[in-house]
């Protein structure tokens, strides 16, 4: 029966080839646009690397310090006792407000307190990007540098195209060694390989390069350079009041939940006594799943899950516009097709189609159709994928085209066809046989 | 083989009542072939409707093989008219986009039939009629007869035991007419297939056992 429908879908789009156009042009456009979406969202969402354990990480970016204000009100009370002026006075207090200063950990800070959580099974602190100028043949280039430990090429999962991360004497020796990306080496030494070995001078240093690796392409991780933090400075790591340019990314094992870390952390935070001479005497760390942080980057909250809920709503809202739009427009265009083929229905329900077989057959069309135009639209999308990388419009986010995306891609299509041709096909099913039989153009 | 006793049919709107059929009764046997004739507008069609089951009658009984489908839902309908009735129509209403053979499929698909055996049956109800050498054409590429003789195979394809034609041969030529007059004429007389047919050309009707005549919704003869 499938086979008769499929040759059918084929006549059908066959048969006006203007109006089949149109419709794909429609249904391609849409798909391509959805799919750039689909294919972002698997960039910066997706389990793709270099963070493949994205639902198991909790980032901890910055420290909040606060000092809370307290207004005290008097109240006096006169009266005379025996002709003396007696005075009551009372007092109360309320929270006024409060003051306070957020910024990103100090790396000693961090060492000293964030070291030992109990339900972490690694983790790593990092300054995710400081820049800095190079020179190349007299031409200034932009590097954008983070300073980590050993550990962020064990809780983080990079593409090494050659060579490697380092580990733990290389980074305890303070040795200035450092791994780039393919970009930074093409821009650097002129070529995307067999750099390993060449050195590279950044803020007067010069590092040895050891590993080479595909760009991470997230919107919050822009590095180009990575090198130990070891070789920074006591000053560079960060002031003593505990504030510095660090943030830290935890790994659970697996099967222990991340609002277990998150639990943990607070716990923490709650224990760090502050010093007498601080200007604040409330501490603060903020955490956040992985999901949160991007959201927070975005729609900032105090509480990063309202973050989170307020893009995805926003997002939900995007997407089901750019689905909800065209398909209103699609089952439009469904309908009056369908409309002309009223005594093919006719003439099924008259040797035995039921409503659900009309139904079914009309859905199945449309999938077809919608899969037709979707084969277009991953064209399209692919090539725009490659524009927009190749250009750099993303700025350092790389947009991937990997299996995920192929198959959230598939499912638009599916869902934008079976949305399209649902209520096209309900409406034609009920038709009655005798007046769709009275359609006469066949 | 099909019975109608006191059967009316009324097309309501909200401000006028109109009667298509007024107190139909009639009894086809098996293998008989019946002709109902009429002017326009009669409730010819109607009946016809009526008695495939693609309409509903306001009142009245239509008891087909037996059972009476005015409790059945609409899939059991469906069911019953594609395993026991076939239907040819004055238009043909042969699905353009669909090849002569895949047109005479067409009953099978709503059974559980494989394609081969849809195929085989194809290619014997078209040779039944003359047109196993049409099967990969396509309706546009068919004479007025040629269309006829291939609504015919597909009516006949699934051995319905009953046949309701509405005006076979009104769209064609007398030749042709006749080409197709005879054909059903074979299919009741070899087949056993029980044959109810409108028709305005009372010669075709000369050649039926028995003839219906209908004039304002209403049984005359």
């Amino acid at each position: 029966m499938f086979i008769n429908y499929l040759k059918l879908a084929f006549r059908v789009l066959l048969r006006n080839k203007f109006f089949t156009a149109i419709t794909l042009f429609g249904i391609s456009f849409t798909l391509a646009i959805l799919m750039l979406i689909v294919s972002f969202l698997e960039t910066e969402l997706g389990d793709s690397p270099p963070f493949t354990n994205r639902d198991r990480v909790v980032i901890m970016p910055m420290l909040t310090m606060e000092k809370q204000y307290v207004d005290t009100m008097y109240t006096y009370d006169t009266s005379y006792i025996e002709m003396d002026l007696v005075i009551d006075t009372a007092f109360t207090t309320k929270k006024a407000g409060k003051s306070m200063s957020t910024s990103s950990y100090a790396l000693d800070f961090l060492e000293e307190n964030f070291s030992d959580i109990p339900s972490v099974e690694n983790y790593t602190f990092f300054n995710p990007y400081s820049r800095y100028n190079a020179f190349v043949n007299g031409t200034k280039l932009n590097l954008m540098a983070a300073y980590v430990d050993h550990r962020f090429w064990e809780v983080l999962n990079f593409e090494f195209i050659e060579g490697q991360g380092f580990g733990e004497s290389v980074y305890n020796q303070q040795s200035q060694v450092a791994v780039i990306t393919v970009d930074l080496a093409d821009k650097y030494f002129g070529r995307k390989h067999n750099v390993l070995g060449e050195g590279i001078t950044m803020d007067s240093r010069t590092y040895k390069v050891i590993g080479l690796i595909k760009e991470p392409g997230l919107s919050w991780l822009l590095s180009d350079i990575f090198v130990p933090s070891s070789v920074l400075s006591s000053e560079d790591r960060g002031e003593e009041s505990g504030f510095g340019s660090f943030m830290a990314i935890y790994l659970p094992p697996k099967g222990v939940s991340i609002d277990r870390v998150k639990v943990d952390i607070k716990f923490i935070g709650d224990q760090i006594p502050m010093p007498p001479e601080s200007d604040f005497n409330k501490l603060i760390p903020e955490y956040h799943s992985y999901y949160e942080y991007f959201a927070q980057n975005i729609f900032y909250d105090e509480d990063s899950s309202k973050s989170l809920s307020i893009m995805m709503m926003i997002l939900s809202g995007i997407i089901g516009l750019f689905v909800l739009l065209p398909t209103l427009n699609l089952i439009n265009l469904n309908v009056s097709r369908i409309l002309e083929r009223s005594s093919e229905i006719g003439v099924r329900k008259a040797f035995g189609a039921s409503r659900t077989t009309i139904m079914t057959q009309f859905i199945f069309e449309n999938i077809v159709q919608t899969l037709l135009g979707g084969v277009i639209g991953l064209s399209i999308a692919l090539v725009l994928i490659y524009l927009i990388n190749d250009s750099r419009l993303l700025g350092s986010v790389i947009l991937k085209a990997n299996i995920s995306f192929f198959f959230y891609s598939l499912l638009v299509c599916l869902l934008f066809g079976v949305l399209s041709g649902a209520l096209p096909a309900y409406r034609m099913s009920k038709i009655h046989v005798v007046d769709a039989l009275k359609q006469s153009r066949l | 083989m099909i019975r109608l006793e006191n059967v009316n049919k009324v097309y309501r709107t909200k401000t006028i009542e109109t009667t298509a059929l007024s107190n139909i009764n009639l009894f086809v046997p098996k293998g008989e072939f019946l002709s109902i004739m009429g002017p326009s507008g009669c409730g010819k069609s109607t009946l016809l409707n009526i008695i495939g089951l693609l309409d509903e009658a306001t009142s009245g009984t239509i008891r087909i093989d037996g059972n009476i489908h005015s409790n059945y839902n609409s899939k059991a309908v469906a069911r019953f008219r594609n395993a026991k009735l076939g239907f040819i129509f004055q238009s043909f209403h042969l699905i353009p986009d669909l090849s002569v053979i895949d047109n005479v499929e067409l009953p099978l698909l709503y059974r559980k039939t494989s394609r081969k055996e849809r195929r085989r049956l194809a290619e014997e109800a078209l040779e039944s009629v003359g047109l196993k050498n049409r099967m990969s054409h396509f309706p546009s590429q068919l004479s007025g007869g040629q269309k006829q003789r291939v609504a015919i195979s597909r009516a006949i394809i699934g051995k319905p035991a009953i046949l309701l034609a509405d005006e076979p041969t009104g769209n064609l030529d007398s030749v042709m007419g006749n080409e197709v007059m005879d054909i059903l004429l074979r299919l009741n007389t070899e087949g056993e297939t029980t044959i109810v047919m409108v028709t305005h050309d009372q010669n075709m009707a000369q050649k039926t056992h028995k003839l219906m005549r209908l004039y304002d919704g209403s049984q005359v003869a």
